[in-house]
């Protein structure tokens, strides 16, 4: 096949990832979070708006001014701004307005209803723009192996990169890892070909400073680059010279800052102070609580194998036997391959001639996102999506462990023709029917899902493993509450906050009549419905509900395959 | 890789694919229903008895557990500090698992769908003659400088509590160790020695309690010791430096005289009170 023809199913690719992401996406739950970017996303793009007016009216600096940047951007800027303005526009292009009469339920209000192109809910519009990153990710790592091994891997990496649970899950939302996840792997794809085609420089600049201009993982992948670099040019160690300083550095050091700078307008005042803060916000996070192996942790020492354990027990185990076949396979098969053009290394083309070394950077990218978190002591408490990056590496290990095994199988059997065409279709869809077969059981629950080494959900909990984070699972008893509930209710919610509540009630799901009583002991106590969501630190709020319901007797207990992750509680009549 | 073991990979791989496509498809069918947890409770009550202990095994299917026999299972029951006080103990379990409190000669048994019912006679129940949490009302509660200097201040009954200078003495479920604990909830109040005394006691042997420090929150905002001691008729009899770790730490005192009316006191201090969210269970029995 012909490039033209990959890139053909690379784009086929990506409208089904997209489009699979967008139609699980309808029922998944709002987490904490990404309610946060929701309402964050509407504000910036608010800005714009005002931009728009400012413009019109002749008077463009005003827009500039700090105190126009300050009221849209100051919310949530421990962040940079990509992803949530891209989110707030997807939502001003494609939700169906119904803006005037829920504008208590924005974080604007709205005098009008917008004129927009209505083929989205609010939530699904705001997501938008994270499916299409999900589809993205999936065509490029198809593209990826086919130009370094062959796209029969290339097909097989992308399909369980897609079905991977827990990135699945993140890549329905409009938060950033997994669209990190994304420009990481652009980052490397653009990196490799930079290193034999200076066309790609640039290129590698633009992702890098798109992927800083996502999230602060972006921050380490200079690290994993240099590492590949040095392997790959070695030879120059050996005779006493500095290799070449690559040209995608050059552009990576241009672009990286600039598109850092350019994107986010709160930085466009007391640039060095804010960004300052930027970087001590998460250089001193807080740290949250996460349950792992029957201990909770919520302060320093992490245990240093937490990421490698939650990856052992979280992906589907077909695609970490076949990632670690490939691991072997890359090694044994390792070897200096010369590059067919003849060419000579320069600082534009660094390894022009020499082998640029692409299962090392495969396997690299694979094993380092995870040794960030277990050798930096950063936080543990997001589970795996902190080093969701690693996703398409182990993706795209496994591809190659498939066409390995496939290829030799085929060898031993004495298949050609239909028959070995045949054999390497089944052999596909034999690796990929496990993991999509487990993405769909841990739907939409995924935070609750472990695999099969670990016994699935419950097998999980029973080795205490953490149940979930961000309150999202509360969409669960919506159902219950819209039926049950007496009018204007009085509800403690306890980790599903206001945000998400307002979406819920901008999406239909959830009557918006329901009171919130408030955080800790004063909202248990001022309510006449009372949850709990099941977190090893949160077993104190479902004990105070005993205490001022005086039952331990739930209404409803929601699981996922028996597993407890919201417990809910009426406060008993008075006789 | 050679060609040699391709086969057997080969095999082996495809064996790990279906069995782990097959899994994920048949596991979440393969659970506890609501009608086999309904059937089980319906198993327990119809032999019931006033001090039977119900627990359920794993722990994680607790909540599940109570929704079926939640007015059973009451707020006491689950928040015990130990088992001492029940004669039986009624055991749901999914999945094989055995409870910790579970054991000793089966009484019966029975298989309701995937939920397990058994029956265990447990060793026999201690007889509790007054349980200091459940009776907090007969206190009288004061703080007094823990350096000497200054008058005693006697806490006002508010409601199921006592309100002192800045805070309050309850009866509440503590969360220790992530676990529920009934017990007496007495937050350090500044360089105050809060004095929780009951007036007239009947002892028996002995005194067994408890101590602890609630919420979770607590224990990772502060790793200082509180100070619990405990006096019979004005002489101290026992003395515990609580820390973090103690978790739910238990002592016991033997009681030299028997009978009452005695007057039992409770002192809790703190070289630093800040985050020190103290609690504590005592009973004694006969």
């Amino acid at each position: 096949m012909n490039e033209r023809r990959h890139l053909l199913i690379a784009a086929l690719l990506c409208i089904a990832a997209t489009g699979i992401l967008a139609g699980a996406g309808r029922s998944e739950g709002i987490p904490r979070d990404e309610a946060l970017y929701f309402d964050a996303g509407e504000r910036y793009w608010a800005w714009y708006g005002e931009l728009g007016d400012a413009i019109a009216a002749g008077k463009p600096a005003t827009a500039f001014q700090q105190a126009s940047i300050d009221r849209w951007f100051q919310d949530n800027h421990e962040h940079p701004v990509l992803m949530k303005t891209l989110y707030g526009m997807s939502w001003r292009l494609f939700h169906k307005c119904h803006c005037v009469p829920q504008s208590r339920l924005h974080p604007v209000a709205y005098a009008k209803p917008h004129r927009t192109l209505p083929i989205f809910s609010d939530a699904q519009a705001m997501r938008f723009p994270a499916y299409l990153f999900g589809g993205l990710l999936v065509a490029m790592v198809y593209l990826y192996a086919g130009r370094i091994w062959s796209h029969r891997a290339g097909l097989v990496a992308a399909g369980l990169t897609l079905a991977a649970p827990r990135y699945f899950f993140h890549a329905e939302l409009s938060c950033f890892d997994a669209p990190m996840v994304t420009t990481w792997f652009a980052t490397i794809y653009c990196w490799q070909r930079s290193l034999t085609d200076s066309r790609w420089a640039w290129r590698t600049g633009l992702a890098f400073g798109l992927a800083m201009a996502t999230k602060h993982n972006a921050f380490f992948l200079p690290f994993v680059l240099l590492a590949h670099y040095l392997w790959v040019r070695r030879d120059s160690f050996k005779r006493y010279r500095p290799p070449p300083f690559p040209l995608a550095f050059v552009w990576m050091a241009l672009l990286g800052p600039l598109i850092e700078f350019a994107h986010w307008p709160w930085l466009w005042h007391d640039t060095v102070e804010r960004f300052k803060w930027y970087l001590g916000f998460h250089l001193n996070h807080v740290y949250y609580n996460m349950e792992f192996l029957g201990q909770n942790y919520n302060k320093p020492p992490f245990p240093k194998f937490f990421p490698y354990v939650m990856t052992l027990l979280t992906a589907p185990v077909t695609t970490l036997a076949l990632a670690l076949g490939g691991g072997v396979a890359l090694f044994l098969r390792r070897k200096r391959q010369p590059d067919p053009t003849g060419e000579r290394p320069s600082w534009k083309r660094p390894a022009a001639g020499m082998s640029t070394a692409p299962g090392l950077l495969v396997a690299l990218n694979a094993f380092f996102p995870l040794a960030i978190i277990a050798f930096t002591g950063a936080p543990i408490f997001g589970a795996t999506k902190h080093f969701l990056p690693a996703i398409p590496f182990l993706a795209l290990l496994a591809g190659y462990g498939l066409e390995a095994l496939s290829r030799l199988t085929v060898e031993k059997l004495g298949l050609t023709g239909r028959a070995a065409q045949a054999f390497a279709a089944g052999s596909v869809l034999l690796a990929i029917a496990p993991a999509a077969a487990e993405t769909w059981r841990s739907h939409p629950y995924a935070l609750t899902h472990y695999n099969l080494i670990a016994g699935g959900p419950a097998g999980g909990a029973d080795l205490g493993m953490n149940r979930q984070f961000w309150g999202y699972s509360t969409r669960g008893i919506l159902p219950w509450l819209n039926a049950h509930a007496p009018r204007f209710a009085p509800i403690y919610w306890h980790d599903t906050f206001q945000p998400i509540l307002n979406m819920n009630v901008r999406e239909g799901l959830q009557r918006d009549d329901f009171g919130n009583t408030g955080l800790e002991e004063p909202g248990v106590k001022a309510s006449n419905l009372a949850m709990v969501i099941h977190e090893k630190h949160f077993n104190k709020y479902e004990y105070w509900i005993w205490d001022f319901y005086g039952t331990s007797r739930p209404s409803l207990v929601l699981t996922v395959e028996g597993v407890p992750i919201v417990t809910l509680y009426e406060r008993p009549r008075s006789p | 890789m050679t060609a040699r073991v391709a086969i057997p990979l080969f095999g082996a791989f495809a064996l790990l694919a279906l069995y782990e496509t097959a899994q994920a498809i048949y596991a979440p069918l393969a659970v506890a229903t609501d009608e086999d947890w309904a059937a089980a409770a319906g198993a327990v009550r119809t032999a019931h008895q006033p001090r039977d202990l119900i627990v359920f095994a794993p722990s994680w299917a607790d909540q599940v557990g109570r929704r079926h026999l939640g007015d059973l299972c009451t707020p006491e029951m689950a928040g015990r500090a130990d088992d001492a006080r029940y004669e039986r103990v009624w055991e749901l379990s999914i999945r094989g698992a055995d409870a910790p409190e579970a054991s000793g000669r089966i009484l019966a048994a029975s298989q309701h769908g995937r939920v397990r019912v058994r029956l265990y006679e447990k060793a026999p129940a201690v007889e509790i003659g007054y349980d200091f949490t459940a009776r907090l009302e007969e206190a009288r509660v004061t703080q007094v400088p823990t350096d000497g200097h200054g008058d005693e201040t006697p806490c006002f009954i508010d409601g199921a509590g006592f309100r002192c200078t800045s805070t309050r003495v309850e009866r509440r479920t503590l969360e220790v160790d992530y676990s529920p604990r009934r017990g007496i909830l007495t937050p350090v109040d500044g360089a105050l020695t809060t004095r929780i005394e009951f007036p007239a006691v009947t002892l028996g042997s002995t005194l067994v309690g408890w101590t602890a420090l609630h919420d979770y929150f607590s224990r990772k905002n502060s790793d200082g010791p509180v100070d619990f001691a405990l006096f019979i008729d004005g002489q101290q009899v026992h003395s515990v430096h609580h820390e973090n770790s103690d978790g739910w730490r238990k002592f016991t005192v033997p009681v030299t005289q028997p009978g009452g009316p005695h007057a039992i006191r409770f002192e809790i201090r703190a070289p630093s009170a800040a985050w020190r969210t103290f609690g504590f269970h005592v009973e004694a029995r006969r």
